[in-house]
């Protein structure tokens, strides 16, 4: 009867199942047309290098539940290949009127994780022209390297001693490459200008049903000119006779060569204004030529009035520099490097506009608003002390410590206490570096008529000040002053005082902090810009932008180099992808010239045979110059030549040969890339700024890199700074001293022990009923139920209960009672069985060890929960273990357990579940008891000795933190500073 | 051999890894994120001893024709056709797998979760009732905790919020960091046990 009911109530069950899982397999016979996509743009985005499109449709509407809008992309409409996605909300469904998608500068085509073989779309018909991702499949995907722009990204060690030479013999030569394996790079891919793209989308529903691909629609990205310059700040020191400049930088800069700022007679002004409408014209006539070869061409004819006073690459694909500093020397800007010769006469700087321009590599410029100077004195720049650059103790060997100036403290936020308003409490915060180290800081506040209201000694600085305002004191009408001052080591000087004011907001109704002020200098009003620059690096870097509040900063340098490849070949035979085996080496500033070298020595020795060729060629062509200009420029041509062979790099790489040789220069290159030199500019942001010199010091620090790879570079080390990897954490000390003590404790204790001394453990009530609750299952003849806790094997309170596990199951076998341990952690579950077993065959009864007892539930918290309850209502076991880490669950076990008239007997580290294990079950281990436990029932010396040293380290914490209390309270704070705040 | 082998193996990686909290060196931090990977990959072998597991636990019941096995053929049916939706038709958005996973894990789940409330309204019975001085203080600092959270504790007194958040962070915090104390230290003991080899329980058997 009852096996009847069973099966009636499966096949309901199975029935209900079956019924709801109709809607997900079936789909809604649908018109096609409806379910496509409508209004399928390709649009060339503004201002990039020619390598963006910007696809845009309208979206499904709502009820068509879509999940995802799916985009394909190829050179032919029959051909198109998946490049990505667009997920939707169902329930949400999309709130705009079009969806865009943004097919622009570098992005994935190509790596390991690719399919295998090329396959057509899910669910497509036979002729639909869609497929997947490009596959693995190089024949394949090899043929589409030609449509795209493609960046190869290669681990450093793949590139210089892994890949492979391949002679690709064409015509008119020979030429070798590095062959890579799929395996080796990473592909990314960027459109091509001026080069015709299909795209077409898919809808999917909810129930994963592809829609039919909209008509594809074609694209063609076009090189624009670079987007307009937004601000430009000019600022004139008339004491100095200097222009400063500041301006902001592009969105879109991949294809910037130049930064450029020219001055502009204000009489040429409608001149300019012309120029610059025919340039915009003539850029207009050449989109529409490549649209129409047979539009007329159209030229500039106005000549540009603007003379250009200064010129720098842009730093392209860093954050370049956005300041510059132009002197005029006797009434003239020169720039020899630049060929700039301009006479500007510092009594008719008003005469002028000033313009900002981004020049691209396509010849296009684009010009910021025209700017007057504003005047200035040196003496209204932001003050900038002098800056140290050290190695960051403590670390990996990634970062370079920078650290500058006097401690800062400042208010962060106050909060009234009391509705009368007398009582405040001020947040405030400290910066500072590690050459200050602060000890007390001193806060003085006034009312506006400068009576004294309060004198705090922050002598331990909690960030907290609690402060009385006398009630006579309105403070919603006159604001607090704070002044604040220092005592540190070494002394900062009695004069370094910072100010603050605390003025009431009738907005938010509390008092806010206004900007902190050093003497005269507002420090809210400036922000550091730290730049570094490598050795091989011809233009310095952003490393990051901190508030002139900063004292210090962590400089960060990736150990791991990365070699970037353009890979446009591949050898279908040999499965690989060929990139350049070119090798840029050292930028010779003096010369402004970069020397490069060939990765293979085949290849290094052809460029040698090819170079000694030219410098022959040059020699002979400078032999037979007529004038003294051709001959100078053959001249410098010779020895740019002759720089290539004779750099102190390339004299050490002709020592050496095949692995060896790349070995040193994968050394060379990675060693450059990570040696810094830097600098910090202090700007307002609008063109009032100073800039640090390059930072040097004549005591070089000790360095990690092997000086053998730093070829010719003297200032490492004094100007060149690289991160050393560090053998010990200092930091970590107290935490050594402390884990040696209790090693110490512990080996004395266990000697103690063995020796035969009697350790008093006090007694837990927990501990000494397990032997009861044991014994009433085997009087009762019910099973024992005993969970492990839910975490895995790492943690430490799973250990803890398996130990436990171990004692109980040998109690239980010895009394031939059944244990039950469900386990929710794969890997506990065969230790856990493990345990058990052993246990039964400890107690003489391995006939008893049934493996089913200790069994898997599932990894799913609550399914876990309403499994273990299962058992204990089924099995009605007598006594109930919780050993282990518990969370939410703890409750809904305990709680069945009451119910079912168990003896309950849980230990957890949990602090939130204690409570509830207090309360549902007879007794409970706290905390560090779990981890007594094993100790307390094994009763042998080695477990007692360290339960014993664990009791000694406990009372050395106590003492500590009453005599860190006491101290404190003294205002001596050297004990709590010994110890690291984490 | 068989205690030996991987007790030397847990103590010499454990003092390894002891090591590598005070090396920062690239060399400790690569050789611990090698190890770590390893680690990774054990996991999914120990899933197919989970399925295995349950599989013997519950086959074993369908043979044996123990009470209630029809229970434990639905879990196996339920093991199946999940594990099948999701190789078949894949795990993303939409697919019946996921159908599954919301429509019938998550519910359960959930429901199993919302019994939670009506066990702490019983636990906080138990616990509650003023049956001894401690029990009662207890129940005193459990009215002026919960009346500190809501508005009405305002509304009674100005003195009830802050005499919450003193209980919370004064006696509470003390308590917790006590407990925390003796936690950190238990864990340090267990650690140190199982690299000098004096707990051995995890290797099966109590010595």
């Amino acid at each position: 009867m009852k096996c009847k009911r069973l099966k009636t109530e499966i096949v309901l069950v199975l029935l209900v199942f079956g019924l709801l899982l109709i809607p997900s397999f079936s789909h809604a016979v649908t018109d096609s047309a409806a379910n496509m996509v409508k209004d399928l743009k390709v649009e060339d985005i503004p201002n990039d290098d020619g390598s963006g499109l910007l696809i845009s449709w309208i979206p499904l509407p709502k009820e068509r539940r879509i999940i995802e809008y799916r985009l394909y992309r190829g050179v032919v409409p029959d051909s198109l290949f998946y490049i990505g996605r667009i997920d939707v909300n169902v329930a949400a469904g999309f709130s705009g009127d079009r969806m865009y998608y943004y097919d622009t500068d570098y992005n994935y085509f190509l790596d390991l994780q690719a399919p295998g073989k090329l396959k057509k779309e899910k669910k497509q018909s036979a002729d639909s022209p869609l497929y997947g991702r490009y596959p693995r499949d190089i024949k394949v995907t090899g043929e589409q390297l030609k449509n795209y722009n493609i960046l190869g990204v290669i681990d450093e060690k793949e590139y210089f001693l892994k890949s492979t030479p391949v002679n690709v013999i064409t015509e008119n030569d020979t030429t070798t490459y590095a062959g890579l394996q799929l395996k080796q790079l990473r592909m990314y891919k960027k459109l091509l200008a001026d080069k015709e793209y299909y795209y077409t989308v898919i809808a999917v529903s909810e129930s994963r049903k592809y829609f039919p691909n909209v008509k594809p629609a074609v694209g063609i990205p076009r090189e624009n000119p670079p987007e307009k310059p937004k601000t430009l700040y000019a600022v004139y020191l008339d004491d100095a006779q200097r222009l400063q400049f500041e301006w902001s930088l592009a969105l879109f800069s991949s294809d910037h060569k130049d930064h450029n700022i020219y001055k502009i007679h204000k009489s040429k002004l409608a001149q300019f204004n012309a120029y610059l409408e025919e340039v915009a014209l003539e850029e207009q006539n050449e989109l529409d030529v490549k649209e129409d070869s047979t539009t007329a061409v159209y030229k500039v004819k106005t000549e540009n009035p603007a003379q250009l006073i200064f010129s720098r690459y842009c730093g392209y694909p860093y954050t370049p520099v956005k300041t510059a500093a132009v002197p005029i020397v006797n009434n003239r800007i020169v720039n020899d490097e630049k060929g700039i010769d301009v006479v500007v006469k510092p009594d008719e700087i008003d005469d002028y506009y000033f313009v900002f321009s981004f020049t691209d590599y396509y010849g296009n410029e684009t010009f910021s608003d025209p700017v007057v100077v504003s005047h200035s004195a040196s003496s209204d720049l932001p003050t900038l002390s002098a800056f140290t650059v050290e190695d960051r103790p403590d670390d990996k060997g990634d970062y370079n410590y920078l650290y500058w100036e006097k401690p800062v403290v400042y208010l962060t936020n106050a909060t009234f206490l009391n509705e009368d308003k007398t009582k405040l409490l001020v947040n405030y915060d400290v910066n500072t570096n590690k050459h200050f180290k602060v000890k007390n800081i001193y806060f003085e506040v006034r009312d506006e008529h400068g009576n004294v209201i309060r004198k705090i000694d922050e002598y331990y600085q909690d960030k907290k000040l609690n402060i009385k305002i006398p009630k006579e004191l309105d403070v919603t009408t006159s604001p607090l002053f704070f002044s604040m001052s220092f005592k540190c080591n070494p002394d900062v000087g009695d004069d370094y005082t910072l100010t603050q004011k605390l003025v009431y907001d009738p907005i938010t109704k509390s008092l806010k902090p206004a900007d902190l002020f050093m003497g005269n200098e507002n420090l809210n009003s400036t922000d550091y810009y730290v730049y570094k620059r490598n050795v091989g690096s011809e233009e310095w870097r952003l490393s990051r932008k901190v508030s002139s509040t900063q004292r210090e900063l962590d400089d960060n340098i990736k150990l791991e180099s990365t070699v970037f490849k353009g890979v446009s070949k591949y050898d279908a035979e040999k499965k690989m992808f060929l990139v350049s085996t070119q090798v840029a080496l050292r930028y010779d500033i003096d010369r402004k010239f970069q020397s490069f070298t060939k990765l293979f020595d085949s290849g290094a020795k052809d460029m040698e045979k090819e170079i000694n060729e030219q410098i022959a060629g040059y020699e002979a062509k400078r032999d037979s110059a007529t004038t003294d200009e051709e001959r100078e420029q053959f001249t410098e041509a010779i020895a740019s030549m002759r720089y290539i062979l004779d750099n102190d790099i390339a004299k050490e790489l002709s020592k050496l040969s095949g692995k060896q040789r790349r070995n040193f220069l994968m050394r060379v290159k990675s060693n450059l890339a990570r040696s810094f030199e830097y600098k910090i500019v202090k700007s307002d942001g609008k063109g009032h700024f100073t800039e640090s010199p390059v930072y040097t010091t004549d005591a070089p620090y000790e360095t990690a890199a092997d000086v053998k790879y730093m070829v010719g570079l003297e200032d490492f080390g004094t100007r060149y700074f690289q991160p050393i990897p560090n053998w010990f954490k200092k930091s970590m000390i107290p935490a050594l001293i402390a884990t040696l003590i209790f090693g110490m404790l512990v080996f004395i204790m266990i000697n103690q022990a063995k020796q035969g001394k009697d350790l008093f453990v006090r007694p837990i009530a927990g501990i000494q009923e397990i032997d009861n609750a044991i014994g009433r299952a085997t009087e009762m003849g019910k099973p024992i139920l005993f969970v492990p806790g839910l975490s895995g094997i790492s943690d430490v309170a799973t250990l803890a209960g398996l130990a436990i596990l171990g004692r109980v199951a040998k109690k239980s076998a010895e009394y031939d009672t059944r244990i039950l341990v469900p386990v929710r952690d794969y890997l506990v579950l065969p230790i856990a069985q493990e345990i058990v077993k052993e246990a039964h065959y400890e107690a003489g009864r391995p006939d008893t060890y049934d493996k089913g007892s200790v069994f898997f539930i599932t990894d799913t918290q609550f399914a876990f929960v309403a499994g273990v309850n299962g058992v204990m209502i089924r099995e009605k076991t007598a006594t109930n273990f919780y050993m282990g880490m518990f969370w939410a669950e703890a409750l809904l076990m305990t709680e069945t357990g009451s119910t079912t008239g168990a003896i309950q007997i849980a230990g957890t580290d949990a602090v939130t579940q204690i409570p509830f294990f207090i309360t549902t079950c007879d007794y409970t281990l706290i905390g560090e008891e779990l981890y007594a436990a094993s100790a307390y029932l094994a009763r042998e010396p080695l477990q007692l000795g360290t339960l014993k040293a664990t009791d000694y380290t406990k009372m050395l914490i106590l003492i500590f933190i009453i005599l860190g209390t006491l101290l404190s309270s003294a205002h001596l704070t050297f004990l709590i500073n010994a110890f690291p705040e984490k | 051999m068989k205690r030996q082998i991987p007790l030397i193996i847990v103590i010499t990686l454990g003092f390894m890894f002891v090591a590598h909290t005070f090396i920062p060196h690239k060399a400790s931090v690569a050789f611990y994120d090698w190890w770590v990977s390893w680690s990774k990959a054990i996991s999914p072998f120990a899933v197919i001893l989970g399925i295995m597991s349950l599989t013997m636990v519950h086959g074993t019941k369908i043979s044996r024709k123990a009470p209630n096995w029809q229970y434990s053929a639905l879990t196996l049916f339920a093991l199946v056709f999940t594990g099948a939706s999701g190789f078949i038709w894949g795990t993303s958005e939409g697919t019946p797998f996921m159908w599954l996973f919301k429509n019938v894990q998550m519910p359960m789940g959930s429901t199993m979760f919302s019994l939670l409330a009506f066990h702490i309204a019983s636990a906080a019975y138990k616990a509650f009732r003023a049956r001894s001085a401690e029990a009662t203080v207890l129940l005193i600092a459990a009215i002026i905790v919960m009346l500190g959270q809501v508005p009405l504790g305002m509304a009674i007194s100005k003195w009830i919020p802050e005499t919450s958040s003193w209980i919370l962070n004064v006696p509470n915090l003390a308590a917790k960091r006590g407990i925390a104390l003796g936690v950190g230290l238990g864990m340090t003991a267990t650690s140190l046990k199982i690299l000098l080899g004096i707990e051995r329980t995890y290797l099966g058997g109590g010595d």
